[in-house]
């Protein structure tokens, strides 16, 4: 079913993670990655480690999402890993086959940035899944308000980011609604060639493009029925507010940057 | 033999995740040839997911679905032929329509049957006709009628295709009481006409009592019953509980007989209500 489709990839719950600012989730987010790229050898990366995996003890994720989340980046992560066995020729030769060299630097780096992408998209993942995507898209909006002083319409980009996203379940519903109409009149949407298939698409593809429209008119109307003039005074319903848990979230990922910073000293 | 049966039919959406749902939850049903159901149950009973198993566009979780005999499924390049024995027309069906002209609109479900020209169009013209539809509507773009009118050659769009089971989700919602009163009409002449089973989900009472002669409620994602009309609005109390209503007329009834005037429980029309009533008015003032 086109339903089980899931958007961004939000995990409903009620942890420290899920009741964080979002605002300060995005910015740990991003020291968090920091932390990942200054760590300069495997004990460094140790702690990374560490950090990852209190966060997702924390967030109350199950480990089967986290999985979900690892599989598109499989073949990226098998990619860098091969590259760097075979293309690093430094180090105590291991094994040798005419041009093939398998050296332990290169056992070791490809160790390393295995790892290390696991973690990245692990970590970063926890902010997807413990913000709903209007958080999200909130938080950015006012991340990035300071951008308004050099007339960027950050209002405007959040609300359109807004609408998109909150539109795109009842797009996919109607998408899964129109397609059951016409398979139940018969349309075969399964089998032939590529070329039929595409037309096949057409009794889906039209009522869809009608039905946006509809939603779209429909839409701006209440938007000014409702007195609706852009972001200029407009408050906002759920405030952002950062709380005491926040300051934990902080204080916690700075304790473990200047832990890897410390780590490389001594190990490096 | 039953044209509907299920066996335990489950269905569950969302299963493994926080969102999960059962929306169906085993129901053991047989529908007879040539019936005409009403199908009722609160928002959210299950009514709709039930109808989407009877001609495969659900899978069922656990249980069966037989059509004719036929158990959906286990064949799955037989589904096909199966959604051209049993039609189902869904909610707002005039959102459905696609085609250049409201012909070639009706036309897609015949032409996925593979039917000849000639039969293609000798079904057009028929159900134009029974829903009323006029030669020069024939050639406009559907996008140019009024929603009435849309809804019709939707509606048309399923009954060319001649199913043997007929199955409409709520055909007359969000129209004017005259479009109701059309709509339904036309599918009470598509049943008289063709004597095919139709199975008729609607909110209205009223819309039910005065055309179906069998009642499926759903209550709780479960079957509560299935039965005659008037054996159903007998249990006028249980339907109450479930926020369920009985006509109009058939509580004015229960509350007369309430008050000492018994004049038959079986009263679910507003046009046999008033003929009992001005059967005992003649009575009285004859005495």
């Amino acid at each position: 079913m086109i339903k089980d489709i899931t958007i961004g990839q939000y995990f409903p719950g009620d942890s420290v993670l899920h009741r964080m600012d979002p605002r300060v989730k995005i910015l740990l987010t991003g020291v968090f990655i920091v932390m990942l790229f200054a760590a300069k050898g495997i004990e460094g990366l140790a702690v990374g480690i560490l950090f990852t995996v209190t966060a997702f003890l924390f967030s109350k994720i199950p480990l089967k999402m986290m999985g979900k989340s690892l599989k598109p980046i499989v073949p990226i992560v098998i990619f860098t890993a091969v590259l760097n066995l075979f293309f690093i020729r430094t180090g105590k030769v291991l094994w040798e086959w005419k041009m093939i060299k398998l050296t332990q630097d290169g056992i070791d780096t490809s160790l390393f940035m295995v790892i290390r992408i696991i973690c990245l998209i692990c970590g970063s993942s926890l902010l997807t899944y413990t913000t709903s995507p209007i958080d999200l898209t909130d938080a950015i909006e006012r991340l990035l308000s300071p951008l308004k002083k050099i007339k960027v319409p950050v209002h405007e980009l959040a609300m359109m980011m807004t609408i998109a996203l909150r539109f795109i379940p009842t797009l996919i519903e109607e998408t899964d609604k129109i397609m059951s109409a016409q398979k139940a009149r018969g349309a075969d949407m399964e089998t032939g060639s590529i070329l039929q298939k595409a037309k096949a698409l057409i009794p889906v593809l039209i009522p869809l493009f009608v039905a946006s429209f509809r939603h779209a008119e429909e839409l701006a109307l209440a938007m000014e029925c409702r007195c609706y003039h852009g972001g200029e005074g407009r408050t906002r319903m759920k405030q952002l507010k950062m709380s005491i848990s926040d300051l934990w979230g902080a204080l916690f990922c700075t304790v473990f940057l200047a832990g890897v910073i410390v780590v490389n000293h001594v190990f490096g | 033999m039953a044209v509907i049966k299920t066996e335990d039919l489950t269905y569950v959406y969302g299963d493994g995740t926080p969102f999960r749902k059962v929306a169906v939850d085993h129901v053991n049903l047989e529908i007879e040839k040539g019936d005409f159901a009403g199908v009722i149950g609160h928002t959210g009973s299950g009514k709709s997911t039930l109808i989407q198993h009877f001609n495969g566009l659900l899978k069922p979780t656990s249980g069966s679905v037989y059509i004719d005999g036929e158990r959906l499924w286990d064949d799955k390049a037989r589904l096909r032929s199966i959604r051209f024995k049993v039609g189902l027309v869904f909610q707002y069906p005039e959102y459905q329509l696609f085609e250049e002209t409201v012909y070639k609109d009706i036309a897609f479900g015949p032409k996925n049957m593979g039917l000849d020209e000639e039969e293609i169009d000798r079904r057009i013209k028929e159900t134009a006709k029974l829903v009323g539809l006029s030669d020069s509507v024939m050639q406009k773009s559907p996008f140019e009628l009024s929603g009435g009118q849309k809804r019709r050659v939707a509606i048309a769009g399923v009954m060319a295709m001649e199913p043997e089971v007929l199955i409409l989700d709520e055909p007359a919602s969000g129209l004017d009481p005259k479009g109701r009163e059309q709509i339904l009409g036309m599918i009470k002449e598509y049943h008289k006409a063709k004597g095919n089973t139709v199975l008729l989900v609607s909110h209205s009472m009223e819309d039910i009592a005065r055309n179906v002669n069998k009642i499926l409620v759903m209550n709780d994602s479960k079957l509560f019953c299935y039965d005659d009309t008037a054996k159903v609005f007998h249990r006028s109390a249980e339907l109450e509980k479930m926020g369920l209503a009985v006509p109009q007329v058939t509580r004015v009834f229960s509350r007369l007989k309430a008050m000492g005037f018994d004049m038959g429980e079986d009263v679910y029309t507003v046009k046999f209500g008033s003929s009992l009533l001005l059967d005992k008015l003649g009575r009285k003032s004859a005495k």
